[in-house]
Order: structure tokens, then sequence, then C-alpha cells
């Protein structure tokens, strides 16, 4: 009896304890999360979201450390699409150092990330230095001029190495003596004949004229941006054609567009292009790939390295690819060596969570120092590179070879894993020294070029083979940075997102179906883009890019 | 002879003096009482965000000063691209589903009550419930390999394009529940299984005598038997319709089917927490239990048509 009556009491209080704890829970506000630890090295919580697995143990990081008094612990997301960022705002709880890529702008909304531009005055001479003439464009817009974030692209870089608009077997181009091809015209003939010649690989596989990855965001690589390059010879701008008067176009809607489209419907119908694309995942797609069955792609090398780097192991050099200027005629000029300028609007931010903003931006600003930037770029001086009696900077061709065929190489020995997204100086830039900051320099690319680029400078009578494109010095700047990087309001993010999810399914859709189907559903995607709010994104879009132009003009 | 009163006609009239004698009994159900309570009606205070603008903007304010958007949620709920075709999408694919396990299980169990060989019979059951303990996105790597384009079936078939997961037609609904019931069959059948063994044997003896053969035992016996276990099954089923499970939906989609894959849970996932506007979010799945609990009285309602016990 009395143990039972206990028992009515106690539920209550149980309930109410409960109740209480809840709602204190509810109260708690930011956290920080970094601190010093007992060798006085402060320990920062870094949210990398293109990170991977780092337990900040290689040696380029611990150098990192012994340098700055300074390590990182970095939290990366475990799949794909993943909300992490989001939950980061609900909970409100945020690390010290986050690279937020492409959820900053709800970042800033939500007030996390601190204004970084009295810090860097004080503390960040390299950081001023690096980014020179274009640290305005770091500016987050003209409404709100604050520094939130630094940008985790690379800084006047002089494109060495590209994948151009497609990619095709160095096999393929042989057998035509090396002709490169011009248009798309061209490039179908020749996968054609080529596949007629050659139905099957040596292993028995059936050949594949071009491949497509659309499970996942990489629809946006290989058939979202593409359309842009080869259809309207446009530069990257995301979902976005901004013409001479900064206006802006959603590209899908573009008439040439419509005729890669409608080319890339031919090439499913003709089977030239995968009948598997579209229910394969990008697993799928890599082996593929790797399995050197595939003979032209519209891709980006940063996707297809390691299914290169396969067939680069397994001895098939051939089945690598060659980057192709192909458009879809000749009047188009490919895009590819066409500077931009800085990528602003994604970065490394310091949050306002963190207690050690000074000790943060000055990490970041040694990143950006000489020293800093050759010990991420190069790695260890007498492991990783030596210096010659000259003061040239080199590696043991060992070294080269390890980098271009282990994957694991980076994450190994720390170098250029720190790269990105960190702030970095791009390709051909010159230290005081005279040396490049990167590895890759004009003479280093030439250098390493294997048996077949080599071949095929030759037979094109090039030293570079990005020297058969448009050079960089035929397109003019343009005064924006690209759109595809902006942090856009929420509101923007919102009907780009509808207009996206329209066209992903759509453009496949329109791809696979009969020649016969391809206008009505063409058609159809565009009502439906309309519906969706697309005249008013285009022109708050085009506001934007206005207002970035006007700011950076003052 | 007076017919002797049923227990359940004895409906005692409710008095303190009745709650009195069964204090203990009343007792014993407070910890579930206060359970409930704890973990099911005072989260819904989350509800109010439905009615307020939760973006980045507000996340850091406190419940009271969060701006009240009335039904500004709502609407841009209910006027989304989206929103009809998710709706379509949820009714059918649960309504398919749930008729298609359905008649699967039954079926299933029927052919099992009819295997006289004990052994065979244990273990195909054994066997058939075993994909139920496979987590969806082992099953679902498992259908894609079969019905992609170019997948096992395909080939089997000598390379037609059937166009199974590739084609953004109500043709994914289809496929979707015939991999659920491939998944679910085995364990489905368990609960009719049971049905059918507590049925009089008495009852099957009387037809053989009668000349019934085994296809009228199992019409006019089996059947009938297993009815009130199907009912039941069924407004269960009905209630939660619109749960239809979103990894399954998310695991099996591909970039081409998908706005016939999206289903409201995933919906309120990918507007709510995906875009970052909670509000959004807490909307759509308060509109969905709301529609879930109307189902529910609806499905209640028709199985008291049937002439079986009701549940609510």
């Amino acid at each position: 009896m009395i143990k039972l009556k206990t028992k009515r009491f106690l539920a209550p209080a149980v309930a109410f304890s409960l109740c209480s704890a809840m709602l204190a829970g509810c109260g708690s506000g930011p956290q920080a999360a970094g601190g010093y630890d007992e060798d006085g090295i402060l320990e920062l919580e870094f949210f990398n979201k293109d990170g991977e697995e780092d337990l900040w143990d290689n040696p380029v990081a611990e150098k990192l450390t012994e340098k700055t008094g300074v390590r990182l612990k970095i939290d990366y997301p475990v799949a794909a699409d993943d909300m992490k960022v989001a939950l980061m705002i609900a909970e409100q709880n945020f690390p010290d150092l986050i690279y937020a890529k492409g959820d900053v702008a709800s970042l800033v909304e939500a007030g996390a990330l601190i204004d970084m531009t009295d810090l860097i005055e004080e503390y960040g001479p390299n950081i001023k230095k690096m980014y020179g003439d274009e640290f305005d464009k770091l500016k987050y817009s003209a409404e709100d001029p604050a520094i939130y974030q630094l940008s985790s692209y690379s800084v006047g870089a002089t494109p060495f190495k590209d994948a151009g608009n497609a990619q095709i077997q160095w096999a393929v181009l042989k057998e035509n003596n090396y002709e490169v091809p011009r248009t798309l015209d061209e490039l179908e003939t020749m996968l054609k004949d080529y596949m007629k010649a050659h139905p099957e690989t040596d292993n028995g596989l059936s050949t594949i004229g071009i491949t497509l990855s659309t499970a996942d965001w990489h629809w946006l690589i290989t058939l979202g941006n593409p359309a842009g390059f080869i259809a309207d010879g446009a530069p990257d701008n995301g979902q976005w054609l901004i013409d001479e008067n900064y206006d802006a176009v959603y590209k899908f809607r573009s008439d040439k567009e419509r005729e890669y489209f409608r080319w890339l419907n031919k090439m499913y119908n003709e089977g030239v292009l995968d009948h598997e694309f579209a229910t394969q995942t990008h697993e799928d797609y890599i082996a593929k790939v790797a399995s050197g069955r595939v003979l032209a792609l519209v891709d980006k090398d940063w996707d297809y390295t390691d299914a290169e780097r396969v067939l680069i192991a397994d001895g098939k050099l051939d089945k690598t690819y060659a980057p192709l200027p192909v458009t879809i005629s000749e009047d188009v000029k490919c895009p590819t060596l066409m500077s931009q300028g800085l990528t602003t609007g994604q970065g490394v931010a310091i949050t306002t969570a963190c207690k050690y903003p000074v000790e943060a931006i000055k990490f970041l600003d040694y990143l950006c120092s000489e020293e800093g930037q050759v010990l991420v770029n190069w790695g260890v001086e007498g492991i990783n590179y030596f210096v010659d009696e000259n003061g040239k900077r080199y590696r043991t061709q060992e070294e080269i070879d390890a980098s271009n065929s282990d994957k694991d190489y980076s994450k190994r020995t720390g170098v250029g894993f720190y790269a990105y997204p960190f702030p970095t100086y791009g390709n051909g830039v010159l230290d005081s020294t005279g040396n490049s900051y990167t590895t890759i320099s004009r003479e280093a690319v030439i250098a390493e070029y294997n048996e077949e680029q080599k071949a095929a400078c030759e037979a094109w009578d090039v030293e570079l083979l990005l020297d058969i494109f448009p050079q960089k010095d035929e397109f003019e700047i343009p005064k924006f940075s690209p759109v595809w990087a902006y942090a856009k309001p929420t509101e923007i993010e919102d009907i780009t997102n509808k207009l996206d999810e329209i066209a992903w399914s759509s453009l496949i859709s329109c791809v696979i179906g009969t020649p016969e189907q391809f206008d009505a559903r063409y058609d159809d995607m565009i009502k439906q883009f309309e519906a969706s709010g697309m005249s008013k994104a285009e022109q708050m879009m085009g506001d934007i890019v206005k207002a970035q132009v006007k700011m950076l003009e003052e | 002879m007076k017919k002797p009163k049923t227990k359940q006609a004895t409906k005692e009239k409710f008095s303190w003096d009745l709650m009195y004698k069964q204090r203990f009994l009343l007792m014993m159900s407070v910890p579930f009482l206060v359970w409930l309570i704890i973990f099911k009606y005072i989260p819904l205070w989350g509800w109010t965000m439905a009615f307020q603008e939760v973006t980045p903007k507000t996340f850091a304010m406190s419940v009271w000063e969060r701006p009240f958007a009335g039904f500004d949620n709502y609407i841009k709920a209910f006027t989304d691209r989206l929103f009809a075709q998710t709706m379509i999408n949820t009714i059918f694919i649960s309504l398919l589903g749930i008729a298609l396990s359905t008649a699967g299980a039954i079926l299933f169990a029927l052919m099992l009550n009819e295997i006289r060989m004990q052994k065979f019979k244990k273990i195909t059951q054994t066997v058939s419930y075993l994909p139920h303990f496979v987590s969806w996105v082992i099953i679902a790597s498992i259908a894609k390999m079969f019905l992609n384009d170019g997948g096992a079936l395909e080939t089997m078939l000598g390379g037609t394009k059937l166009h199974l997961m590739s084609s953004n037609s109500p043709m994914f609904w289809i496929v979707v529940c015939l991999i659920n019931v491939w998944k679910e069959v085995g364990w489905d059948a368990i609960i009719y299984l049971s049905a059918m063994a507590g049925i009089d044997q008495g009852i099957y003896e009387a037809a053989k005598v009668d000349g019934a053969n085994r296809f009228q035992q199992i019409w006019h016996i089996t059947l009938p038997g297993v009815k009130p276990t199907a009912i039941v099954l069924l407004i269960m089923s009905v209630g939660s319709a619109l749960n239809v499970g979103m990894e399954r939906q998310m695991l099996l989609s591909n970039g081409i089917v998908q706005d016939h894959a999206m289903v409201l849970s995933w919906f309120a996932y990918i507007r709510g927490i995906g875009a970052n506007n909670y509000g959004l979010g807490t909307a759509i799945g308060m509109f969905q239990s709301v529609v879930g609990i109307i189902l529910l009285f609806i499905a209640n309602k028709i199985a008291g048509w049937f002439g079986e016990s009701k549940l609510v």
C-alpha cells in the first residue's frame, strides 16, 4: 500500500522534472567548441562541407600546428546531400570555423558569422596581400558589405590543366590522326566510326559512346553545365546566363541549349549515349569510366579523376581522356580558358561561437603567407620537395608518380590537402623567390605529361594541350564574380531550387524520349519554369549582379 | 430459457464510487498516461511553429519573439508546384500499397496454409519473411540492380527498354508497391496464418462431409475466418495512409522519377529542413496528421458498415 502511494506521487514529480529539463534545454544559446589543451595548443573545431575524415595527423598538419599553435578538429558530412548546416542553425550549435559552401546565406541570415573586416585589417596582412585588388569582391553584398568569409577558390590562376568542354579517349583521337573535333557533328561521326570499328573492349565489355551521371547533384556537372559551355559558349555562372546588360536568364530556356539536348536525345536514340545513364548512380558511372569502355565524357577532370587513376594503374593509358574545345557550331567559342576573376561567395568563415577569433584569423593569415602557402601546396622541405642550388623548388619523379597514381597521396602526406577550401594562390602565381606557389606550373605540367599527352602535343605542334583552345586573352574578364558561387538570398534560392528540380527530371525525360516527343517535353518544361516564378528569379538575379558591378566600380 | 447476459452488455455507468473501486487499476495506467502526455502531447506545442516564420533569421529567437505568420506557411505549402503531385502520389502509393500487400499477404498465407508438408511450410515461411529484417538501403540497391535500365530484368528479356525506373509517370508507384510486397509479404502473412490456425477444424470436417472441395473450403471457411483480422489491419493501415515511408521513396528514386516518388513526409523534409524553413515543414507535417486522423475515422466508419467491431 505504502509503496503504491509513493508511486502515485512519484509519477507527477518525474513528469514535472522532465518538463523543466526540456524547457531548460530550449533556452541555451550558442556554444563555443574549441579550447586550449594542456600543451598550450589551441584546438579549433572546423566543419568542412566538402571534407573527409582527417585526424590532423599528417606531416603537413603537424607542421601547421607547430607554426601556428592551432590544431583543427575536422568535422565533415557523412552523406552527399547533408542537412548538417541546417541542423547546426536549428540547434544554434556552431563550430569555430566553418566552410558551408552553398549554405552560407542561411548562416548569415541566422547571424552566425562574424564580420572579419576589422580583424583582417589588424591581423591579416597576408590575407590582404593575397587578394590584392580583388579584396573588395569578398564583401558579402551591396547592402551588407561585411566580409563574412574568405574565398575557397584560388587567386589569380592561369589554367594549365583543364578538361575543356568535353573529353575523348586518346585511343579514339589516335585512330583519327589526332584530328580535333571542333563541333558536335564532328564528335558524333568520330564516336560512331570508332564504335563501329570496336564494338567491344579488350575484356569483352560493349563500348559506350558517352555516359552521364545524373543520379544526384552530379547532374549539374555532366548534364547541366556542359549545355551552357557547349551551346552558348558561356562561362560557368551556375544556372544563369548573364548578358552584356547584366540581365540574367535561367539558362535551360535558351534556344541553343535546346539544340544541345536535342543532340543528346539523338545520341541516346542512336545508341551512342549510354542507355543506362538515367538510372545509374555516380558510383556506377565512375566504375564504367574506370573500365575504359566509355569513349567520351562531358564532365570535369576533378570529377572523373579517380576513374582515370584506375585506368593509369591498369596500364590503359590510351583510355584516359583528352580535353576537347568542342562546341555546338563553329561560331561558338569554347569558354574554358576565359578568366572570370576571383570566385567569391563560398569560403572559410569564423562563427560567433568562436571564443578565439584573433587566433583563428592569425591561423588563416599564416595559411595565406608565403611560408604557409609553400607548406600547404608543396609539403615539407626535404621530404616532399627539395630546393636545388639555383633556389628552384622541385619534386622527385617518385613523388610526382605517387601524387598521380596513389589516390590517398594527398590525405597521407597532407600535400595539397589543405589548399581547398582555404585561401590559396592559383597556378602560375610566383612567390618572392620566383618559384610558383603551387606544384603546377607551365613547365611542371609539360614535364609531367604522360606518353599519350606528349604524343598529342607533338602531333598538334603545341607545348601545352590547352594551346589548342581559344586563349585567355581572347576574352574579357567579367566585372562580376561567377554567379554559381554567389550566396543568394533565400528567396531566390527557393525559386531556383524549384526550377532545378523541374529541370533535373525534365531534361532527363527529354533526352531519353523519342525524337518526336522531344519538343513537346521541352516546351512543357519551360511552361513549368514559368509557373514556378522563373521571371521573378531572373529579375532578382539580374539586380544582384548589377548591384555587385556597381559596388565594385565605386 | 433466460438469455444469459453477456459481459459486454453490462456497461456500468461512470461514478466516483466506481472510480474508487477500480483505483488500483486506474493507478496502474498512470505511468502510461504520463508517458503519453510527455512524449506525445507536450511536443505538440511545436505546432505553433506552423503559424510562425521560422527561418535562419529567427532561429535564435525564443518562441514568443518569432514573427507571427498566420496561414502564410499553409498557403505556401498548398500552392507549391509539388504539393498536388505529392498528395496524389502519397494517396495512390499508400492505397495501392495497402491493396497489394493485403491481397498478397492473404494469398500467400492461404498457399502456406494449404501446404501439408510441415517442414517445407516452415522453411518457406522463414525464407519469405527474411527480407522484412533487411533495411531499405539494401533492398533498394538489390531492386535497382534488378530493375534499372540495363539491369538484370532487361538483360533477361533480351535488352528491351522497359524504362521501369526511368519514366516520370505513375508506373513508379506500381514498381515501389511491388518491391514493398516482395519485402513484406512473408511478414504480413504471419498474422493471417495465425488467424487461419485459429479457425475451428470441425467446420472444415463438416464441409468435407458436405462434399466441399479445397477451393470451396477456402472460399467459404478460411476467407470469412480471416475477415475480422483483415478489417482491423486495414483500419490501422488507412489511419497511417499518409505516412508513406520517406526512406524507401528516397532510396528508390533517381533524378527522373522524383516527381512521382515524392511523398508528404519527404516533401516536408525537403521544404522544411532542406530549405531551412521549419515553419513550412511543420505546417506540412501538421496537415499530414490532421488528414491522418480524418482518414482513421472514415475507415472506422466503413468497418462499422461491414458489421465488424470498431476500433475507436
